[in-house]
């Protein structure tokens, strides 16, 4: 579903992303884990044509991401609140991202219906601009936005970042039922150790731009994780 | 500590990304203010010779004199249209161990660096200084001096505080323009003559100028030091109705983008500001094609007024088409637009603008009907060519808009970048006015511009294509930029 060959990505010839290969499988949650400034928001910005690469290509369903422009039709993505126009309701948001796949309204009343317990209180008839919302609530529209889109690949950067603690929780079951239900391919990266090894079915740990690590999610996977970032802590 | 915070600035603007780009430009712009300068200074030098040219047989400095109420006139114009207000990022700074009077000061005393205030004196102080002083001796000709400094600070400060108002409230605006107006209706020369020919008899009376500068510096300085903290005034919490546009929806994606363009320029303070200061030029605009002291103007210069009132808002809007939306362009470029939907959407709302400007600018048709004419053509010309120019240009932008701040308005938005626009926009049809008239007379001119802006509309298939070509090769670039902050 998404694949990557021979991407490097450099600013002022220090590689922030060098990534030789990378292919993840339809229907798989992938957790990006690294401190910052490993290169994860960069990898997903490449991944979503935001930032040239230098060198190689990024493949979403075998298309490349670079020229051609169809994958926008089954992706979404939610990196940061650069993504939202500030200047319009959540509700019309919805209806405008809904309108860009010409939902019809009610299919994104439906959706909304669903994601209730994620929008919790604040949100759906907050009657604010997204502007004025708290950073939680902004995420919040972001990833919902995305959510209705049904999109078959889904990229969400740190997305508990903010999140109050039913969200993320919420967030958490959504994200597994659609990767069971509808086989739909999830890339999340997250600094909550506790949340990403409960989640992901596969582990990206990335260190200066590399995939250093790349884990088969087991039980051992939390401590493993935790050694790499805090070696010698009991 | 001033100078702490003005080497501040030096680094801010040389290590900004876009500095070694934007440089060149600056550079030009340089160039282009020494020239104008220049120009000052050498109408300053001659003004003798060029009084008496235009006024035979009168005394230069009796016209000299009612002529300097004329220039601030429309000095006041001029400001209110190039005179930035100088913004500090002030938040950094609130919480540090600085005095805020110091960052009042600060703000008040860099923003004396404009050639806007070096103008007046390389016109009028060489003409005061040798032909005055040799008529009249030292003591008026300084208390001329004198006054002339004191207006151009009054100026300087009115304009600033108007400014800084009426990014709270339009009216502030709308009442300055108003009474702006009013200027120009009334008998200027014979008040500015008894005035300033009255300092050079009784030089004293030039005491009295200190006040109203001062008074006007003071309210400044009192507004600026109350609200250092608050970027947002007037920003009320009520409720925000959420609108729907359901009949944009029949023309699919361009349709949803239209819709939110039109939120994006009716709910934000700055696009808002813009708005107003378009109409405010078009009154301008109007007063200016008025008969002035009995002479009708010229039906070229009359031609000139309806371009340039057609041309305000598109421009203002146009030349940031796509950085209106840089606070969420990636999500934009990447939520399922196309770039050619997304360009073509541009497109159709520069050219609703350019009708609504043409629609409001027929008012223009009450005052002199030989106007009606000349305003299609120049809609057809906006149209066919201005459209598609502005449009390409705008590829070119990648510096960032803050929506909401209001404070900063001007100083974010007449770029360089802008400024080399205008000159793209207003040169060709000159040209083609030009050659036109002077070949075929005045009205085959007139019809040439409308003739080219049809021709422009039969390429906007084309056009559409190129733009969005060279948006998709600049669109790095762009994301780039917008994601400074």
């Amino acid at each position: 579903m998404i694949e990557v060959n021979s991407l490097v990505k450099a600013y002022n010839s220090r590689p922030v992303v060098d990534i030789p290969r990378l292919g993840i499988a339809s229907g798989a949650i992938t957790g990006l884990v690294g401190n910052n400034g490993a290169g994860k928001t960069t990898l997903f910005r490449l991944l979503l044509d935001l930032v040239r690469a230098n060198s190689g290509e990024a493949l979403l369903k075998g298309q490349n991401v670079a020229g051609a422009e169809s994958w926008k039709s089954f992706t979404a993505a939610y990196l940061d609140d650069s993504f939202l126009p500030g200047y319009l309701t959540p509700e019309e948001y919805f209806y405008f991202t809904g309108g860009l796949h010409s939902m019809p309204k009610a299919e994104v009343d439906d959706g909304l219906q669903n994601l209730a317990t994620f929008l919790s209180d604040g949100v759906l008839n907050s009657g604010k601009y997204i502007r004025d919302l708290s950073k939680g609530n902004q995420a919040k529209v972001g990833i919902a936005a995305c959510l209705l889109q049904k999109p078959e690949i889904l990229i969400l950067d740190e997305p508990f970042a903010n999140l109050d603690p039913t969200s993320q929780l919420t967030l958490v079951d959504t994200l597994r039922r659609l990767s069971a239900e509808q086989r739909n391919t999830i890339l999340v990266s997250s600094h909550d150790l506790n949340h990403i090894t409960d989640l992901c079915h596969r582990i990206l740990l990335m260190e200066r731009g590399s995939i250093i690590k790349d884990i088969d999610t087991t039980t051992e996977t939390l401590r493993e994780l935790e050694n790499y970032f805090h070696p010698g802590r009991r | 500590m001033i100078l702490t915070l003005l080497l501040h600035q030096w680094k801010a603007f040389w290590r900004s990304r876009g500095a070694g780009k934007t440089l060149i430009l600056r550079l030009l712009m340089g160039l282009m203010l020494l020239y104008f300068l220049a120009a000052g200074l050498a109408v300053g030098l001659y003004t003798r010779v060029i009084l008496s040219h235009f006024f035979p047989g009168q005394d230069a400095v009796a016209v000299f004199c009612s002529l300097l109420l004329y220039y601030f006139s429309i000095d006041l114009v001029l400001r209110f249209l190039f005179q930035d207000l100088p913004v500090l990022a002030t938040r950094p700074y609130l919480l540090l161990n600085i005095p805020r009077r110091r960052l009042v000061s600060f703000l008040d005393i860099r923003s004396l660096f404009h050639y806007l205030n070096l103008l007046p004196i390389c016109i009028f102080f060489p003409f005061i200084f040798t032909d005055i002083r040799n008529g009249s001796g030292n003591i008026p000709a300084l208390a001329l001096a004198g006054t002339v400094g004191l207006l151009i600070l009054l100026n300087h400060f009115l304009v600033l505080y108007v400014k800084r108002k009426s990014v709270f409230n339009g009216w502030w605006l709308a009442v300055f323009v108003a009474v702006n107006i009013l200027f120009f209706v009334l008998p200027l020369r014979a008040v500015s003559s008894g005035l300033f020919f009255g300092i050079l008899h009784t030089p004293w009376h030039a005491l009295i100028f200190i006040l109203p500068p001062v008074f006007v510096y003071g309210i400044n300085r009192r507004f600026l030091y109350n609200n250092l903290y608050f970027e947002d005034l007037s920003e009320d919490d009520s409720y925000r109705q959420s609108s729907e546009y359901g009949w944009l929806r029949r023309w699919g994606v361009t349709g949803e983008l239209l819709g939110l363009e039109y939120r994006l320029l009716v709910r934000n303070r700055k696009p808002r500001i813009y708005l107003l200061l378009s109409l405010a030029s078009l009154a301008y605009c109007a007063v200016l094609t008025r008969p002035h002291d009995g002479h009708p103007v010229g039906q070229g210069m009359l031609f000139f007024f309806c371009v340039a009132a057609n041309y305000g808002f598109l421009m203002k809007y146009g030349a940031d088409a796509f950085a209106w939306q840089s606070s969420h362009f990636d999500g934009l470029l990447s939520s399922n637009v196309r770039s050619r939907d997304y360009v073509r959407s541009k497109f159709y709302a520069s050219t609703v603008i350019a009708t609504c400007s043409f629609i409001v600018s027929l008012s223009f048709g009450l005052l002199d009907q030989r106007v009606l004419p000349m305003l299609a053509a120049a809609w057809l010309y906006n149209l066919g060519c201005n459209v598609p120019v502005v449009a390409w240009c705008a590829t070119f932008g990648h510096k960032p808009i803050d929506l909401g701040k209001g404070v900063g308005f001007n100083y974010e938005g007449m770029t360089t970048g802008q400024t080399w626009l205008l000159v793209l926009v207003m040169g060709p049809p000159y040209f083609i006015y030009l050659a036109f008239s002077w070949l075929f007379g005045f009205w085959t001119g007139v019809a040439a511009i409308g003739a080219a802006g049809v021709l422009g509309l039969l390429f906007r298939y084309w056009f559409i294509n190129l733009v969005t070509k060279e948006f998709i090769q600049r669109k790095y670039l762009i994301l780039q930029g917008f994601r400074e902050k």
